[in-house]
């Protein structure tokens, strides 16, 4: 064996600029593969995470039909076996209630639409991280039941500053409608513009005497204390409350455009690196197709003396997996490198980038993830294209006669 | 017996032999009923013009190629039936082979090039090492054990196809022109070298050569023409 890896070993090098230029293409498939697929799906794990810490949370509990049809109607009051049984499991970090509505804000010099969110300042803030993002002025306080919080954009927006007061007209639980002074607190800036413009966050009492709800709430938001508990949380709530008309979501739920759009994002993605594993696949296969053509005299000789044409093909093969190796050692090594380097340095988008991001409602920042499964789906790929692309090099040697070999010119 | 002393035994045995080529449509003749016994010890040269089918016969021998027509035998066993795994494990145990153009593998040295015999063979490390060290000393080209065939003459390629042809200790040894890309004074050496491995160790060698300087030292001369055998002269030294 220490010969044949010897002999592999020196064939590799023996037309060094072939050699090269094919380890480069490997390298380069894998740094591609791996810091594309890291950034892509680093940023999409950037930006699930963001929006569930965010606000979304990593699950919702809900009246069946409420998100598909958010209504006043389909809201609910919390009852104690509920609470108990989200207190009872040990995945959950927190929960708090929120109401969820609509109406028109307005100050002296103009009015808007807005998009309620009304939360209990106390729990909230285990729930979510939104309060991290007032910019300007503070967060609601337990106690001021009609203060409010509102983006930075429909601050300027309606004209006014913090400390002033606006009156949100809206229709209530009971159909009257409700109209009541606000004073806003404090200023967010979510890093989207659209929903900054859009969204008043106000104290859950307030909107209760708002929206006439008499304890009712449109969800139970809960955070947990790991991503990866989602799907058992939520299968443990569905199994308890599904009977009682309540159903637990996940942000794939919640929040189905991100999901398609990352879907489709992925799959897009998929294509072209599979387009680029292809490309490879042909240089690895014309690189040995010339290694395995030139050399039929020597293997005809080799035959000639003995050697089996198994033998032969092991040789090739071992020059197959010393080059692949090297590619695979120095192609994760370097990708390793990069991936890890923008992990720790998100790079911020600036200009249209930004705006793009933006639009798809994204943080627009990059970042990666140093996932494992994304360098050893990466291996396994070059493995397999490495595999196929000795296939038919390898079937021509199997094929070769000594003679024919000895004779080949 | 006595150390020098053995056993005369038939090792190649060809009955009634023929080799067709077609091509296009176009047949030709290259060996026609070819009967030829070859002993074990023989130091014979197969000789004749161009064309004659000096090779062809020696493919043949060598299990190399098959004939059209009739049989080979090895050691007493007809080859005709076995398969290329079988062949090549004949090939590897009993016949050596020595080609016009040297043939070493460039990325090997003149050591592990007459290893590399050894080693399809599965010969331990250990041993191959001993064994090709001692043929090359027997040989007189120690001295070459590093070099890559690019570092060597021609002669000297020669030399180490040579050994790697012997460490087996094959039956025979076929050689094909062994002496065409050789000056007269390396063919020479060469030659001595080949026929003093026959006369002390009782190596068998079959050539196939028009060179006049093969053929003169040949025991036994077996002249072709055109896929015909024309004379086979024996006991010539």
């Amino acid at each position: 064996m220490k010969i044949l890896l010897k002999l592999a070993w020196r064939n590799i090098w023996r037309n060094w600029r072939r050699s090269l230029i094919t380890l480069i293409a490997i390298i380069f498939a894998i740094v591609l593969s791996v810091v594309m697929r890291g950034i892509q799906l680093g940023t999409y794990e950037f930006n699930i995470k963001t929006s569930i810490e965010l606000f979304t949370g990593y699950l919702q509990l809900q009246l069946q039909g409420y998100n598909d049809n958010p209504s006043l109607h389909r809201t609910f009051k919390p009852d104690s076996s509920i609470i108990k049984e989200l207190i009872d499991i040990p995945q959950i970090k927190g929960f708090s209630p929120r109401i969820y509505s609509g109406g028109l804000i307005n100050s002296k010099s103009n009015s808007t639409g807005a998009i309620i969110f009304a939360i209990d300042p106390v729990n909230e803030s285990k729930v979510s991280s939104f309060h991290t993002k007032i910019k300007d002025g503070e967060f609601i306080a337990p106690d001021n039941t009609f203060d409010i919080v509102v983006g930075k954009r429909m601050l300027k927006n309606l004209n006014v500053n913090i400390g002033d007061t606006v009156v949100i007209l809206t229709s209530g639980y009971d159909g009257s409608m409700g109209n009541y002074k606000f004073r806003i607190c404090g200023a967010f800036s979510m890093g989207y513009s659209d929903f900054d413009g859009i969204a008043v966050f106000m104290h859950i009492k307030g909107a209760d005497e708002l929206l006439s709800m008499n304890g009712r709430i449109s969800s139970i938001a809960i955070a947990l204390n790991n991503l990866r508990d989602i799907p058992i949380v939520k299968e443990k709530l569905n199994n308890k409350f599904k009977i009682s008309g309540y159903e637990a979501l996940d942000w794939k739920n919640l929040m189905p455009d991100l999901k398609q759009l990352m879907e489709l994002d992925d799959i897009s993605a998929v294509i072209y690196l599979a387009i680029l594993m292809l490309v490879v696949a042909f240089g690895i296969l014309n690189t040995l197709l010339m290694s395995v053509t030139e050399r039929f005299r020597e293997f005809g000789v080799l035959l000639a003396i003995g050697i089996k044409h198994q033998q032969l093909i092991l040789i090739l093969i071992l020059e197959v997996f010393l080059m692949t190796l090297i590619g695979i050692i120095v192609g994760t090594g370097l990708s390793y490198l990069i991936n890890y380097y923008v992990y720790l340095n998100p790079i911020n988008l600036s200009g249209d980038f930004a705006k793009i991001y933006e639009e798809f409602g994204f943080i627009p920042q990059i970042h990666s993830t140093m996932d494992i499964s994304i360098f050893l789906s990466t291996v396994y790929s070059i493995i397999i294209i490495t595999a196929i692309s000795t296939i038919y090099p390898a079937y021509r040697v199997m094929k070769l006669e000594a003679l024919k070999g000895i004779r080949y010119t | 017996m006595f150390k020098n002393e053995s056993v005369i035994m038939e090792i190649i045995r060809l009955e009634n032999v023929s080799k067709i080529y077609s091509s296009n449509g176009v047949s030709v003749n290259a060996l026609n009923d070819i009967n030829l016994s070859i002993n074990s010890g023989e130091y014979t040269v197969i000789a004749g013009p161009s064309g004659s089918g000096k090779t062809t016969l020696l493919n043949i021998i060598g299990t190399l190629d098959k004939p059209s027509k009739g049989k080979v035998f090895i050691n007493n066993e007809d080859i005709s039936n076995k398969n290329k795994s079988e062949l090549s494990r004949l090939r590897l145990d009993k016949l050596g082979f020595i080609f016009q153009a040297y043939n070493l593998i460039p990325v090997l040295t003149a050591l592990e090039n007459i290893e590399f015999a050894m080693m399809i063979k599965g010969i331990k490390e250990l041993e191959r090492r001993e064994k090709a060290l001692k043929v090359m000393r027997e040989l007189g080209i120690e001295e070459l054990a590093n070099k890559r065939p690019n570092q060597m003459s021609g002669g000297q390629q020669q030399r180490v196809a040579v050994a790697r042809a012997i460490v087996n200790s094959p039956l025979i040894v076929l050689a094909d022109e062994p002496t065409a890309n050789l000056d007269s004074k390396t063919a020479i050496l060469l030659l001595d070298m080949m026929q003093n491995m026959n006369e002390k160790k009782n190596i068998t060698f079959v050539f196939s050569s028009h060179d006049q300087k093969v053929i003169e030292r040949a025991k036994r001369l077996i002249i072709l023409k055109d896929g015909f055998i024309l004379e086979d002269i024996n006991n010539r030294r």
